[in-house]
């Protein structure tokens, strides 16, 4: 007998269903409940309602065994016996992908055009669950997909039977294949269980709130009244709303689709954006009125990106809160591990393996201190597209890579994940990875985060477990970053509950409101896009081919959605709507039609609320204890002036920034700041120069730079920067690097002409790369010597003339002069702006003294001149500066000013040092909103 | 006219003349007329005008019905099909129904941006359009992140030799040092002209029709070369040789002898030659030379020709290695960006011309009103086209565009679709000149400006500059104010400021002077609101710090990145820190500053702190996320900064909020995210200042625009110079970047060059007209002072300017006013300019929430399985699989007990025992079935098991806890929930013995009260027999679980401690041991 109760709707449902519960099943003095099963929407629900039946038992003095309350998914099976074994859900996905693989190609592209690779496991599951989903969605109505094909051709509109025939064929061999393996697609077996004839059922069932149902559960009760088992359906309604619910309980979409809903605009506010319905939501909970426990405020979140922001809000307001959905396991460490494992396992390239360094759990267990910092300045010099190339067999790994990599894989065990195997045989591999991570952490799952990682690590192995057992004809070989990904995907929508004990404000969605029974509710983000939440366009099956099927389509949802808020406003004491025009982005946002169920003038007046001008920014909540100060702490650069110990030395390279930019040489040389970052994605300007220095240098060394003959002098070049490019970078660097190498030697080609050029002239190689020797040479100032050092290129001597020669190599983009690098400005306002070709004249007394060069050089009456060897991508030119003797003079008055600046030791940041916009330094100046789109020129130099 | 009766319409609508009003009357009309909400499609630019549209129409109906005359209004803008009489006459009653139709409708309208249409249909045709099954649209930093995989991908396939000479072709021959991010710069675009191409086009990448050449150039060369160097040059008055010509001659005969074309025809005679002119040094050529130079030029045609031909084949090679490389690499991580969307939905074989359409998409659109049409691009049309061809028939097509507001060139907005589409379908025009925004003395000088454009002797000076203004100019009409505007007073005024000489496109001086103006207005005009409108974006950033150093609030349309805040900076560097501990610029930014008081870090050199932090840090963005933990950080932070500061901060706390479903492992990561975000002040500063481009769609009070003396010219090379089919506007042929010195080699770049300045220019002068138009009472232009001796040719807004005001040609010195209308106190008549409305902040609000009230309700809820050896976990027994299975058999187990009543009854048979495992495990193997039952009946022999499940045995401590008259009560599987120390204890007791005081049966006659209970607890443990030591270990694990179960007893029957037992029963070893209190 299917019995339907009309609670009143005056007040929430389940403290009237635990009265109803507790007088229908009273007697001596138990409250036995343990023969009813009762169905609820949600588990929340249930858990609710017992906590109910025990207030409700201790206050009749009654000893309660409580009821089975599951949620009306689960119903089905305890409805009836199937003579088979029922295909877990995952097994019949295995099930569907292996019909889909084995469909005739020409076929399945009458559907999926492009499959996944043969290879690709993940991508077949992934197309299954596709297929899978529409199966669900139709079976549960009793609709096959031969109907669906049925009904394309039958009915009006556009024939997609062609499609739906070739899954239907896909549905029978489905159901062959499960056959094959003694089991039962699980909707078959209801549906077998409804045509067998009538169900009986020990239990008494008691359905609560249950306002829609699939038609296979519908049959199945039905089936059980034929044999007289107990039906109650608890209606939350008035007894006069009888006619607007179907014999079961459910909504009759024809006429709550009609109905209006009475909400009365003072409940509504508008406001914009997601931070300002957070502050109207604390305002709607401010103010007048008494004052209310935590678990008697709900907050109705339909859409899951207000959450956060209703969070941080109620947080500030010391408002303590609980979202009831709980944290996907996607944002929990042990997901994210498997992640980053399986990205890295994938194709060992340098930005997985970056990532996974910096999971906080891989790196804790890897116990290197310095390792980032390591990583770091490996890829800065190195630049690898992946580390592993030294186990594949190509040129060994460049020097220098490190340990970590093999630290990584002996640590984890990431060897153990090589290779391939069944989808099974990886499962215990792949939580073995897990637990050598979390080695030895010693977990309590009273405390919050070990709960979190408790709580991921069991969802992650049931899942596991599951593919584990995987049918073996189902098993299919892959590797183990598919293996991967399959468990990832397995439990994506999985979600680690919040801790039990807080005394909270419950964040609830659209759902599970209904039976809530907080006296107040607060509902935001009620927009049409979430509830009730319409599917108009569709690779499948469009609302208006659901609604010819008879399965859920958007009338239903609405009809349902006006059914549930009309029962909230109802039942409530206070319900607060706090809509927001628009999304976080800026977007706007339709409010949800439910908030204009209404008419006549209502509804017009409803309609200018709602979509009027759109609100301002709404003055911002004052936060407790949040208040900005009048004047900022923060200053940009921190510290307008830096007061460092002087240094005992000087480049030479160093006047430049102290000529120019005293302050970013405070920076940069004096407290030494450089940065650290793997972005790069081929050599900088900086690498580039560094690497033709090199090349240069080595070859300037060798027997072949006295060589007159260009194929010599070509070939040894090219020599040189295979063998250092080699040493830098390996088999493994970037692909970009391997073709700056190349255009490297492009350049070096009109090097090496130059060069003969030159040789020709009667130049020879006097000396390339000489560093001043010991502490450099002093330079008077004031009457102190203070040690300039520096490096010098090469040094030429012209056999002919005697000339000497002392080269600096550039490798910018554009070949420079010497006096444009310089000085700058016109007129009487030239001066000087870097000082390192003069400054090599001093070095010179003591690299002589030191036997590093030539004692000619520095003798009287020698003509040295100063110049660069411009290796720019137009060719290679050299370009002397033709200073006077007064001019240098002055360079050496402005190095002398350099030398006081530096003893002074006070570097001022001031508005008129120039700040290039993509310095280093230009976040720390303050510069950063003068980032912009300009196109720097390429190249710098070593 | 369609054969529904509604006419097609193409509307011409100027600016400021209701484009949205228009929109709305149209679908105002189809609604009233009939039409179903789900027939109409209506598309516009943004989201934020397709929500304006949607708007406007549902508050005109719900102002018609509740106001008379806003229904009459209402029935006088909307037109009807004239042989289709309405259902019935628009009146309040009307409105009504229509209002309430439509809002139970509303998720059937459709009014959104063309983008958010082809996301829909590329939903409805993934696998159609090679779609994978999970993809969405990538956020900016997303995209070059993809870009740049693909250009790895590109160069990490393929011959390194062939890549090299690519990329020296596409860099003009030039051993450059850049090679990825070189690409990164072109190889968008060049995808772009990549789909842009018409089918129809042979070799489109190979534009040079190079003369086969059978000889040998080099003996060509030097044999022409010799010819030259015996051409004498022109001798001076004095009879000697004109040495300027001698040096010139020597070296064109060393550029023909060495191939140096370039040096031969953009210096010297060549270039006067190439450039039609016949004299050099004002010395006319000497005879000979030309017929030399016919045959150099002949010659440089084949080797340039021939090497340009190399450089666009080089770039098609790149585009198509590139657009490949993008392809699989977004098929495999599903990441796409609109513009691929559009690609695709209008490939060969377009989306919107299948049949399945409709069905997919569930709705048959009929009417189709296409909003902001200038802006729409080639690729988006061939999507659309198919959608519009269908409807047009029987349907309606509304277009509303203006041509003269096309100002998106650079994103491929092609403006002459709006004469293709008209022409396609024939559509009746409409034009609209009637402002409702700007004054009539605005409007004078926006009429002024461009009535006759084709005059305008600036424009005749440009190269093809007259015939782009004639053209453009053609769809200009006088303009003229809307009646409630034609009293409105205003003020126009071109001032000159100060010049920046030499200081190229940065103007600080003038740019000051725009930042004192704009005070100057604000100041005087507080409620007024003021839109400063420039070119370049970096002028932005500094108009805005110049004033807010003059105390003007003032943001940026469309906003910047966040980090413009100082302190929020500096948090970025503490991510940074995070990613990179050894990076010590971002530890110097934490330590040197607040920030790192509050993170506990003070010194930069400090690098283990620095990695202890980092790691704190990474973990911390990992449990709590990124908006929490910033969160956090700037409540600590906010006695520090100040007010503009703290809403940088909280709009941090957003972005970390958003960022959050895709947060990586990666804090770097996040701030590149943050980087690339632009963030607009979330108050609404009195002024804003933004690029002309931002401030499509707005209107302003005043509008100052201080960015004027920008170059007209084509600016910089681009890579690819692509000519058009001027019908179909697809492309025919790609040219590579050709220096101007050079072209006139080169007839063929002719039309190419042409069509990139003219649309160019086009876009300028759209530029111009948007910028002038968004005033309603006062607009300020600002042009630089323009004198002395070395005074500016260069092709300018400002020179326009001037020529209109008559002021192009003279000196305009610094402080000169060149034009004024109007009354500069036009804001005395004006409502609300004199005061500005400030939002006052309301109270901090004292919540009605009582933190501290006892809970009630959704209690903590506990079950005594989970409190087995108390709380601690060990994961790695938790991670085992063994265990998994263990659980299972330990599942069945628990079954099979359930089914023993008592002993003495015996056990099921072998087939029930299988029968009733299918319930709990039912994939278990048979066999393994078969091994566990057989186990199980062993243990069921073992006597402390007998003894405990005997029924004799229950009867017999009946008897003797209730003095004899005792009954046993068995419960198997007895579920309980009760209320414990606030909390609710509930699970299931594997085996519950009751014992009552009578001798009845549980609520039969004679039965009692409950005395005593006994509660059994079955264990799978695999223990051995005898091992009391283990056996006393898993007592003690257990312990914790049982005495919940003795609790939850004790408080469900209200018994002592004393009348309650607890057993544990161990199966494998046959241990039965009583857990005591």
């Amino acid at each position: 007998m299917i019995e339907r109760v009309f609670l009143t709707w005056d007040r929430p449902a389940l403290p009237a269903v635990a009265r109803f519960l507790a007088e229908r099943f009273a007697e001596d003095g138990a409250l036995a409940l343990g023969g009813v099963l009762v169905a609820l929407p949600a588990a929340r629900a249930g858990r609710r309602l017992t906590e109910l039946l025990i207030e409700e038992g201790a206050a009749r003095g009654l000893v309660l065994t409580p009821p089975d309350t599951r949620t009306t998914g689960q119903l089905p099976e305890w409805l009836y016996d199937s003579d088979q074994l029922l295909a877990g859900r995952l097994l019949a996905r295995s099930a569907w992908a292996a019909v889909l693989r084995s469909l005739a190609p020409e076929r399945r592209a009458r559907v999926f055009p492009a499959p996944p690779e043969p290879a690709d496991v993940a991508g077949w599951m992934d197309l299954a669950a596709v297929v899978q989903d529409l199966h669900e969605v139709t079976a549960a109505e009793g609709v096959t997909f031969e109907d669906v094909a049925r009904a394309c051709r039958r009915g009006p509109g556009f024939d997609d039977s062609s499609r739906w025939e070739v899954l239907a064929d896909a549905q029978r061999s489905y159901h062959r294949q499960l056959a094959a393996l003694d089991r039962v697609d699980r909707d078959a077996a209801r549906w077998l269980a409804v045509e067998r004839g009538p169900v009986e059922s020990e239990r008494e069932i008691v359905l609560v709130g249950v306002v829609e149902m699939p038609a296979v559960l519908r049959d199945l009760l039905r089936r059980l009244d034929e044999t007289g088992a107990r039906v109650t359906a608890i209606v939350h309604a008035p007894p006069d709303r009888g006619e607007a619910f179907d014999e079961l309980g459910c909504v009759l979409p024809e006429v709550w689709g009609r109905r209006e809903i009475d909400i009365p605009d003072e409940g509504i506010s508008v406001v914009g954006r997601p931070p300002a319905q957070a502050d109207e939501v604390v305002r709607r909970l401010s103010g007048p009125g008494e004052r209310l426990g935590p678990d008697q405020v709900t907050l109705g979140v339909p859409d899951p990106e207000l959450v956060p922001y209703l969070e941080q809000r109620l947080r500030m307001f010391g408002i303590p809160h609980r979202n009831a959905a709980g944290t996907p396991i996607e944002r929990t460490d042990p997901y994210r591990l498997l992640a980053a494992a399986a990205a890295y396992l994938g194709d060992h390239r340098y930005p997985a393996f970056a990532g996974l360094l910096r999971h906080p759990d891989v790196a804790r267990r890897l116990g290197v201190p310095d390792l980032l910092e390591r990583a770091d300045r490996h890829y800065r010099v190195h630049l690898p597209a992946r580390v592993d190339a030294g186990r594949r067999g190509g040129r060994p790994a460049a020097e220098g890579q490190g340990r970590i990599p093999d630290d990584l894989d002996s640590l984890l065990g990431l060897g153990r994940l090589r290779g391939r195997r069944t989808v099974s045989e990886w499962m215990p591999a792949i939580l073995a990875l897990l637990a050598r991570v979390y080695d030895g952490r010693v977990l309590d799952r009273s405390r919050p985060g070990d709960r979190r990682l408790v709580e991921a690590c069991e969802i992650l192995r049931d899942a596991a477990a599951g593919w584990a057992r995987v049918h073996a004809d189902l098993d299919v070989p892959c590797d183990a970053p598919a293996a991967m990904r399959l468990l990832l995907s397995e439990v994506e929508r999985a979600s680690v509950p919040p801790m039990p004990d807080r005394s909270a404000v419950e964040l609830l969605g659209w759902l599970e409101l209904h039976l809530d029974d907080a006296p107040a509710l607060v509902l935001t983000g009620l927009d049409e896009s979430h509830v009730p939440g319409s599917v108009n366009a569709d690779l499948f099956l469009p609302d208006a081919l659901r609604s010819r099927l008879g399965l859920v389509d958007n009338a239903r949802r609405y009809a349902r959605d006006v059914y549930l808020l009309s029962a909230m406003l109802a039942s409530r004491d206070e319900v607060h709507f706090v809509v927001g025009r628009s999304t976080a982005e800026g977007d706007p946002v339709r409010p949800s039609r439910l908030l204009l169920a209404t008419s006549g003038a209502t509804l017009a007046r409803r309609v200018r609320r709602l979509f009027g001008e759109p609100p301002g920014p709404a003055a911002r909540l004052p936060r407790p204890g949040v208040e900005a100060a009048p004047r900022s702490a923060f200053r940009a650069p921190p510290e307008p002036t830096i007061r460092a110990a002087p240094r005992d030395h000087l480049r030479v390279t160093d006047f430049r920034l102290l000529l120019v930019r005293p302050y970013q040489f405070a920076l940069a040389r004096l407290l030494e700041l450089e940065e650290l970052e793997d972005r790069s994605r081929e050599l900088d300007g900086l690498g580039f120069g560094t690497l033709a220095h090199d090349v240069l240098h080595s070859f300037g060394a060798s027997e072949a730079a006295r060589s007159e003959d260009p194929d010599l002098v070509r070939s040894a070049l090219d020599e040189v920067l295979d063998r250092v490019s080699g040493d830098r970078f390996g088999a493994t660097a970037l692909p970009a690097v391997r073709l700056q190498v190349e255009q490297l030697r492009l350049r070096l080609r009109t090097f090496g002409a130059w060069h003969v050029e030159r040789v020709r002239a009667g130049w020879e190689t006097a000396a390339v790369e000489v560093s001043t020797p010991g502490t450099g040479a002093p330079l008077v100032v004031d009457g102190e010597p203070l040690p300039i050092t520096g490096r010098i290129d090469r040094i030429d001597r012209n056999v002919r003339s005697g000339e000497w020669a002392i080269l600096d190599y550039k490798t910018s983009a554009v070949p420079s002069s010497p006096d444009a690098t310089h000085r700058s400005g016109r007129g009487a306002s030239r001066r000087w702006v870097d000082l390192q070709l003069p400054l090599y004249r001093h070095l010179l007394p003591a690299m002589v003294a030191a036997g590093e060069v030539p004692a000619a050089l520095a003798a009287t009456g020698t003509t040295v001149r100063l110049g660069y060897v411009n290796v720019s991508r137009e060719g290679t030119e050299a370009s002397m500066a033709s200073w006077t003797e007064d001019e240098l003079a002055s360079a050496d008055e402005a190095a002398r000013a350099c030398v006081r600046l530096l003893r002074a030791g006070t570097f001022a940041f001031t508005e008129d040092e120039p700040v290039d916009r993509r310095s280093l330094f230009a976040a720390l100046l303050g510069r950063g909103r003068l980032r912009a789109a300009d196109e720097g020129d390429e190249g710098e130099d070593a | 006219m369609s054969r529904r009766g509604w006419p097609h319409e193409l509307i011409r609508a100027s600016a400021g003349t209701g484009k949205t009003f228009q929109v709305s009357n149209r679908i105002l009309g189809l609604l009233a007329g009939g039409v179903e909400p789900e027939r109409v499609l209506a598309s516009t630019f943004t989201r934020k005008a397709a929500g304006e549209i949607l708007d406007r129409v549902l508050l005109r109906l719900a102002d018609a019905a509740l106001e008379p005359t806003e229904a009459a209004a209402l029935a006088g803008h909307i037109s009807l099909p004239e042989d289709d009489a309405p259902p019935a006459p628009m009146d309040a009653a009307r409105a009504g129904d229509l209002l309430k139709s439509l809002v139970r409708e509303l998720h059937r309208l459709d009014v959104g941006t063309l983008d958010a249409f082809f996301m829909r249909l590329a939903r409805s045709f993934g696998p159609e359009l090679g779609l994978p099954l999970t993809w969405e649209i990538s956020e900016t930093a997303d995209q070059e992140e993809t870009r740049s995989e693909a250009i790895q991908a590109l160069l990490d396939d393929g011959d390194v030799g062939r890549l090299v000479e690519l990329l020296r072709m596409i860099g003009r021959g030039e051993h450059g040092r850049r090679v990825h991010d070189r690409l990164a710069e072109d190889v968008d675009d060049l995808q772009e002209v990549l789909r842009e191409l018409d089918p129809a086009a042979t070799s489109p990448w190979s534009p040079f029709s190079t003369p086969a050449k059978g000889g040998d150039p080099v003996a060509e060369r030097a044999a022409l070369a010799a010819r030259l160097a015996e051409v004498r040059p022109p001798r001076n008055k004095n009879g000697s040789e004109h040495a300027g010509w001698s040096s010139a001659l020597a070296a064109a005969v060393a550029a023909i002898r060495d191939g140096a074309w370039e040096g031969l025809w953009t210096k010297g005679f060549g270039a006067k030659w190439l450039g039609g002119e016949s004299e050099y040094y004002g010395k006319p050529f000497p005879p000979g030379l030309p017929v030399l130079l016919e045959a150099a030029r002949e010659l440089s045609r084949a080797a340039l020709g021939s090497l340009y031909d190399r450089q666009a084949r080089a770039m098609g090679e790149i585009a198509g290695r590139y657009d490949a490389a993008l392809s699989a690499l977004q098929r495999r991580t599903g990441a796409y960006r609109f513009a691929d969307v559009a690609f695709l939905l209008g490939g060969s074989s377009p989306i919107g011309a299948r049949p399945d359409v409709h069905h997919r998409l569930d709705r048959r659109s009929e009417h189709l009103l296409l909003d902001e049409f200038q802006d729409t691009s080639l690729a988006q049309w061939a999507a659309l086209e198919p959608v519009a061809d269908e409807i047009a028939p029987e349907g309606s097509l509304v277009v509303v565009a203006d041509p003269k507001q096309s100002i998106y060139g650079w994103r491929n907005a092609d403006p002459d679709l709006v004469d293709r589409v008209e022409r396609r379908y024939g559509l009746p025009t409409r034009d609209l000149h009637r402002s409702w925004r700007s004054s009539p003395v605005v409007l004078g000088f926006v009429n002024e400006l461009f009535d006759d454009l084709a005059a305008n002797p600036v424009l005749a000076e440009l190269e093809g500059g007259s015939e782009v203004a004639a053209k453009w100019g053609a769809t200009f009409e006088e303009h003229e104010a809307a009646p409630s505007r034609r009293e409105s007073p205003g003020h126009v005024i071109v001032e000159v400021g100060p010049d920046d000489p030499g200081r190229g496109t940065d103007r600080p001086r003038l740019m000051a002077r725009a930042a004192e103006r704009v005070a100057g207005l604000h100041a005087t005009i507080p409620g007024a609101e003021i839109g400063v409108l420039v070119s370049q974006n970096k002028t932005v950033a500094r108009l805005i710090h110049e004033l807010r150093r003059k105390g003007v609030l003032a943001s940026e349309e469309g906003g910047t990145p966040v980090d413009d805040a100082a302190p929020v900076s500096a948090l970025l560097s503490l991510l940074r820190l995070a990613d990179h501990p050894g990076d010590t610029i971002a530890r110097y930014h934490v330590a040197a500053g607040p920030l790192g008081e509050v993170v506990g870090y003070r010194d930069f050199r400090d690098a283990f702190g620095a990695r202890r932090l980092a790691a704190r840090i990474r973990a911390r963005l990992l449990r709590d996320g990124y908006g929490a933990t910033l969160s956090e950080w700037t409540e600590r932070l906010a006695g520090s900064v100040e007010e503009n500061e703290l809403r940088r901060l909280e709009q941090l706390v957003e972005l970390g909020f958003r960022w959050e479903s895709r947060a990586t492992l990666r804090p770097a990561d996040f701030v590149r995210y943050v980087e690339s975000h632009r963030v607009e002040d979330p108050l609404s500063a009195p002024v804003r200042v933004m690029t002309v481009h931002q401030a499509k769609g707005l209107e302003f009070d005043v509008v100052v625009l201080p960015e004027l003396d920008v170059g007209l010219a084509p600016r910089g090379s681009d890579t690819a110079v692509p000519e058009r089919d001027p019908d179909s506007g697809r492309i025919r042929r790609v040219f590579p970047y050709v220096k101007a010195d050079l072209r006139p080699l080169f007839p063929e770049l002719r039309e190419a060059y042409r069509q990139r300045r003219a649309s160019r220019l086009r876009d300028q002068l759209s530029w111009l007209y948007v910028a002038v138009t968004r005033a309603r009472f006062e607009l300020h232009l600002l042009v630089a002072a323009d004198e002395g001796p070395r005074r500016s040719t260069a092709m300018t807004f400002a020179r326009i300017v001037r020529a209109v005001v008559g002021a192009d040609g003279a000196p305009t010195p610094e402080g000169e006013i060149l034009y004024e209308r109007g009354d500069a106190d036009w804001f005395r008549t004006v409502d609300g300019m004199s005061e500005r409305p400030e939002a006052r902040p309301s109270a901090e609000p004292r919540v009605r929430v009582d933190a501290a009230a006892p809970r009630t309700r959704i209690l903590a809820r506990r079950s005594p399985s989970e409190l087995e050896s108390g709380s601690e976990i060990d994961l790695e027994r938790l991670l085992r699989l063994d265990t998994s299975a263990a659980r299972v058999a330990g599942t069945v187990v628990h079954r099979w007990c359930e089914a023993i009543e008592w002993i003495e009854d015996g056990i099921p048979g072998d087939g029930a025992l299988r029968e009733l495992v299918r319930d709990v495990a039912a994939d278990m193997p048979t066999a393994e079935v078969d091994r566990l039952a057989a186990r199980f009946r062993s243990w069921m022999e073992r006597p402390e098991v007998r003894g405990a499940l005997s029924r004799n045995a229950a009867r017999a401590r009946a008897r003797e806890v209730a003095g004899g008259q005792g009954t046993p009560e068995l419960h198997r599987e007895r579920p309980f929930a009760c209320r414990l120390d606030g909390e609710v204890m509930s699970g299931v007791i594997d085996r519950l013995v009751l014992v009552r005081s009578g001798s009845g049966s549980s609520g039969g006659p004679g039965a009692g009260a409950v005395v005593a209970a006994e509660v059994l607890d079955f264990k799978t443990d695999e223990l051995a027999e005898g091992d009391e030591t283990a056996l006393a270990a898993r007592t003690d694990f257990y312990r914790p679980q049982i005495e919940a179960y003795r609790e939850a007893v004790a408080a469900m029957y209200g018994l002592d401690a004393a009348a309650l037992e607890a057993r544990l029963v161990f199966l494998v070893p046959g241990a039965v041991r009583e857990v005591g209190e």
